[in-house]
């Protein structure tokens, strides 16, 4: 059987070679093109995950607050779900922070320090997203000894619809893609195989099985698609080291995704020869 | 106990009033009956378009008959499914005018490839391809492209192709077609020594005086009827 697998695939290799590259090369481009978004998808999550990360909201406290009471707008916030840590400034320390920011100059003619104390808080990972902030300030706002409650919701907004449109337009770019390439590899082996109908209509007479007739051209679709999302990985791997060397700071595809990515054109390939392939092996009796 | 040993002479083969029409209008074959048993020469004559090669189509279950019904074996056209044909096909050995070899290939690997099919390898399958190819005379054109063979010659290795697998039975339809007169008594002699092996053979032919030389059953077929 092994020995079968082989000859075919050389066969095919040594007479049927544009054929073959042909499948190949719709394959590569299909999957350079599919690991190309997604690094550009998946940098984007994380540029989006940073900046989440380092969003905080900032609290401004009312200016006439007895000790006690801000004793207890503290705990209130300390405690509150979704606060991972609450760093308190006083009136002095917003200011100084002021001068850092705008210059000393700036808040010369200011006189009495008009800021109030407050508070920077950083949220916990799973309540950084749109709703989780917003949940927070709801809470915050509804504490008494809060005057105001500040962070950038409108920042949170462009970013989730930045997000959804690279994702959806992903998707239906990825289906269109993936319908291409199926057809390409389709077409191909169906060429294939044409090419070997009388080798295969003899070995029909002779007793072999669907899967004897049909798994040369699964081998040959399935490592077809496989050395053709090897090489397109090699390629995205060396424009990547440039780019990210040269220009900005990037991750290049992880681990597990880049298995999934290699099993991915296999799969393709090996279902493209699949469906090509049947008509021509499947055994039928006619009436 | 061997399958063929555990038959009689009339239970191989039964062909029980099988018609075929095609397209609702031509009828290839009326109502034709008949039974082989273990290690029979059939010689199936008649004129070109009489049915033969549509019978034995038939019974290598290319195609079903319209009505009636062929067993071979275990199987019948009226239960075989897809997935059975191939067990059929290799207890079958099937012969033709124009000796459909293989030429990617040279000659001892096209006997071995039916071996292989049936997941027959190494050393037991070198030495059956050897004994077939012997059995026909081409041992000394093993390693021989069939591109290079006489018209004889292709059509024994046609034949060892077929009798590579120890086949119940062995169609060849018309299989002296391309051959001259030498040739064609070379492959019918050889083909009545298979049957003497103890494979049933059925052979088709056009021309009656071709085979009245072989000792066998004759079945005469004219406008789709056994007459």
């Amino acid at each position: 059987m092994i020995a079968h697998l082989f000859r075919e695939t050389i066969w095919y290799l040594r007479n049927e070679f544009a054929t073959t590259l042909t499948s190949f090369l719709g394959l590569f481009l299909s999957q350079l093109v599919f690991g190309l978004y997604l690094l550009i998808l998946l940098n984007v999550w994380a540029l989006e995950e940073n900046l989440r990360s380092e969003m905080t909201i900032e609290v401004f406290l009312e200016v006439e607050l007895s000790q006690s009471e801000m004793e207890q707008v503290d705990r209130k916030i300390r405690n509150l779900r979704g606060v991972e840590s609450a760093s308190f400034h006083t009136k002095e320390e917003a200011l100084l922070s002021l001068k850092e920011q705008l210059g000393h100059a700036a808040i010369e003619g200011l006189g009495e320090n008009p800021l109030p104390a407050g508070y920077s808080l950083e949220v916990e990972e799973r309540f950084r997203d749109r709703d989780g902030f917003e949940a927070i300030f709801n809470h915050l706002t509804s504490i008494a000894g809060i005057d105001e409650v500040i962070y950038g919701r409108s920042l949170l907004e462009r970013l989730d619809k930045v997000k959804d449109l690279i994702l959806y337009a992903g998707i239906i770019f990825g289906v269109m893609t993936f319908l291409a390439v199926i057809m390409v590899v389709f077409s191909s082996s169906r060429l294939l195989v044409a090419s070997r109908v009388t080798v295969i209509e003899v070995m029909k007479l002779l007793g072999a099985t669907r899967f004897y007739l049909q798994s040369p051209y699964l081998f040959l679709g399935f490592f077809s698609g496989l050395f053709a999302s090897g090489f397109s990985l090699l390629l995205l791997h060396l424009l990547f080291t440039h780019v990210a060397r040269r220009y900005i700071t990037m991750n290049f595809l992880p681990a597990p995704l880049l298995w999934s990515y290699l099993l991915w054109g296999a799969l393709i390939g090996f279902l493209g020869a699949l469906l090509s392939s049947s008509r021509y092996v499947t055994h039928k009796v006619e009436f | 106990m061997d399958f063929l040993a555990s038959i009689g002479r009339s239970n191989l083969l039964t062909v029980s009033e099988v018609t075929k029409v095609y397209d609702e209008k031509w009828t290839a074959l009326q109502g034709v009956s008949f039974s082989a048993g273990k290690g029979e020469f059939v010689k199936l004559v008649g004129p070109s378009g009489s049915g033969k090669s549509t019978l034995l189509k038939l019974i290598y279950m290319e195609e079903r008959p319209t009505r009636g019904e062929i067993r071979v074996a275990d199987f019948s056209t009226e239960e075989i499914t897809p997935r059975q044909l191939p067990l059929l096909r290799r207890r079958l050995g099937v012969v033709f005018q124009d000796f459909r070899l293989l030429d990617d290939r040279d000659v001892f690997a096209n006997v071995n490839l039916a071996l292989q099919i049936c997941g027959i390898k190494g050393r037991r399958a070198t030495k059956r391809a050897t004994e077939v190819l012997g059995i026909v005379g081409l041992s000394a054109k093993s390693h021989e492209n069939p591109s290079g063979l006489s018209g004889g010659e292709k059509q024994k290795l046609a034949i060892a192709r077929a009798l590579a697998n120890n086949p119940y039975l062995l169609l060849a339809d018309e299989p002296t077609g391309s051959l001259d007169h030498g040739n064609a008594t070379m492959i019918i002699d050889l083909l009545h020594h298979i049957s003497q092996m103890g494979t049933t053979v059925i052979v088709s032919s056009h021309k009656d005086e071709l085979l009245e030389g072989w000792l066998g059953r004759l079945l005469r077929l004219e406008n789709g009827k056994l007459i």
